[in-house]
């Protein structure tokens, strides 16, 4: 008797469980749909749910009469810059705050904090003006510098968890053999981090891959644009074009999924560190 | 010794010299211009013509319309998406840590919509929640007569908070089942000794220890709610419609400095939001050093 009665309650957990999921995932597996249909499926009401046979035209628009290839690259560009020097920057004070004793450590460490507060609308108008007055607007290295900013903290408290975990006694023995401090970090903790560097990485490369804000102020040049600014700017006067849209953001959308099922211990414990040891 | 330990503080901060150097540059530069303008009359086409006009730009945010009802949707959606978001965050959390099979795939299937951009999510929405697209078509088998969501004045608002609320909630499920992960099963198996049932063991043993997580999720779930733009830009076309339904702070401000020019005005309206987010982290962490004392 008691038996049954978890059996019943198990499956409507799992029923629930598969319930929430269907939500989660409905609309990414909508979306792709839509961008098979055919001009005709996507138009029709009611909605037809399977498209009768694979239709590329939405991808074929996108890439060939919209210049998403030149906004994949802008978008590459910038996300990929950003990782290196935010990596390059973070792992350097990661260093000196996770290994080092100095005063003024507990300073750093709530800039630190203040910075991952800190709204970016708050100066975005004169770093516009900033920007336009060194005419770095409508080029790379605009958004390179916001986003390296604002990619810091993150890349600091991961960086910093990680480097805390190597033990002290390899160190110590290089300090011994009269090593500096910065080949200590070049030699010993940088290539033993590899692991959490890696997720600092695509932690950066994803938010700077998705931001939305700077990119719309500063890169108003259709070439220039990144991948989200370039989406958000499909809808023409009159009507909205659903078919490129859902061709379009399938296409951001995938490449990211990929990274997250190939990464996901990896991403989640970079998530987590600061939230938990932090 | 003394010597070393000179030199451990010299290579400290050379060490960390390039971060404080580009957060100086370019934020506390910036922000301490924003601070000057938020004083002026300035347009940056027209930057010789800038007027200081002392606190004007303040009293005149302070009457506002357009504003106050850009503070007070920005406040819904943030108490709305946050409180929705934290629950269900943990709800999830614990369905995810029960020994369920598929445990991964379930973690990974709640993270993907909190790693796509928030543009396509937005995109990805309007096409579902059109007047004649596919929530409505299936709430007409219900007899249901659907809104016209994100054209609604009444209901453009609690459409993106759902959104949001969906595109998000991993994150902190993830970050509350790295939670969960850390309280020590000996608690719980003790607990069981003790006949406490499983309502009595998350009340007394799940929910205290998790309090820093809860804290840690909260406060930065309502920094980022607080700064809602992207979803209210897209769904609105920029221009914060139906009827300023979707009008945000962050939204709000953007116009300001780049549809109207009007920085110095716009600069204002970001330093109180400044002062807004500043003041309720510093009154999150008082509250949360009492409780660990």
């Amino acid at each position: 008797m008691k038996k049954n009665r978890v059996n019943i309650s198990g499956i409507l957990f799992y029923i629930l469980v598969i319930a929430v999921m269907l939500i989660i995932l409905f609309p990414f597996i909508w979306q792709i749909l839509t961008s098979i249909k055919s001009e005709r499926e996507l138009w029709s009401i009611p909605p037809i749910w399977i498209p009768k046979k694979i239709n590329l035209d939405y991808y074929y628009s996108v890439f060939i009469k919209r210049p998403f290839l030149t906004y994949i690259k802008n978008s590459f560009i910038v996300a990929s810059s950003t990782t290196v020097f935010s990596v390059l920057v973070a792992s350097f004070a990661s260093y000196a705050l996770a290994r080092l004793h100095f005063k003024g450590k507990n300073i750093i460490l709530s800039l630190v904090l203040a910075v991952s507060m800190f709204p970016g609308i708050a100066i975005v108008s004169p770093l516009y003006i900033f920007m336009m007055n060194v005419h770095l607007l409508n080029t790379y290295i605009g958004l390179i510098i916001p986003y390296t900013t604002f990619t810091l903290p993150l890349a600091i408290w991961n960086l910093t968890t990680f480097f805390r975990e190597i033990p002290f006694e390899l160190e110590e023995s290089a300090r011994v053999d009269g090593a500096t401090y910065m080949q200590t970090f070049m030699r010993i903790i940088f290539p033993l981090a590899a692991p959490g560097v890696f997720t600092t990485a695509i932690l950066s490369f994803i938010s700077a891959w998705n931001e939305f804000l700077f990119a719309l102020v500063f890169n108003t040049k259709d070439m220039m644009r990144t991948v989200p600014v370039a989406i958000a700017m499909f809808p023409g006067e009159h009507e909205l074009p659903w078919g490129d849209m859902a061709a379009a953001s399938v296409v951001v959308t995938i490449p990211l999924i990929i990274i997250v099922l190939i990464f996901q211990r990896r991403i989640i414990s970079g998530l987590t560190a600061g939230a938990i040891k932090g | 010794m003394r010597k070393r330990y000179i030199l451990e503080v010299i290579d400290g901060y050379l060490f960390l010299l390039p971060f404080i150097i580009s957060v100086a540059v370019f934020l506390i530069g910036p922000l301490i211009y924003a601070f000057f303008l938020s004083f002026q009359n300035f347009s940056f086409l027209t930057p010789q013509k800038a007027q200081w006009v002392g606190l004007k730009n303040y009293l005149d945010l302070l009457h506002d319309p357009v504003f106050i009802k850009a503070l007070s949707n920005t406040a819904i959606y943030a108490v709305g998406v946050v409180v929705i978001e934290l629950i269900l965050g943990l709800i999830l959390a614990l369905i995810a840590n029960s020994n369920i099979r598929g445990k991964t795939f379930f973690r990974v299937a709640y993270y993907i919509p909190t790693v796509t951009s928030t543009v396509a999510v937005s995109v990805i929405f309007l096409y579902l929640f059109k007047a004649d697209g596919l929530v409505n078509n299936i709430l007409s088998r219900f007899g249901i007569q659907g809104p016209v969501w994100f054209n609604s004045v009444r209901f453009a608002l609690p459409s993106i908070m759902m959104m949001a609320i969906w595109s998000s909630v991993g994150t902190y499920m993830v970050i509350y089942l790295a939670g969960l992960q850390d309280i020590p099963v000996e608690l719980y198996e003790a607990a069981e000794v003790d006949g406490a049932n499983e309502y009595q063991r998350f009340w007394s043993i799940t929910l205290p220890l998790l309090r820093p997580v809860i804290f840690f999720n909260l406060v930065v779930s309502i920094i980022g709610a607080l700064q809602v733009f992207d979803q209210a830009y897209v769904v609105s076309r920029g221009n914060g419609g139906p009827l300023n339904a979707t009008m945000t702070v962050v939204l709000y401000i953007y116009n300001k400095a780049f549809s109207e020019f009007d920085m110095g005005y716009a600069s204002a309206a970001a330093f109180i939001l400044f002062i807004i987010i500043m003041a309720l982290t510093i009154i999150q962490r008082m509250i949360f050093k009492d409780e660990t004392n």
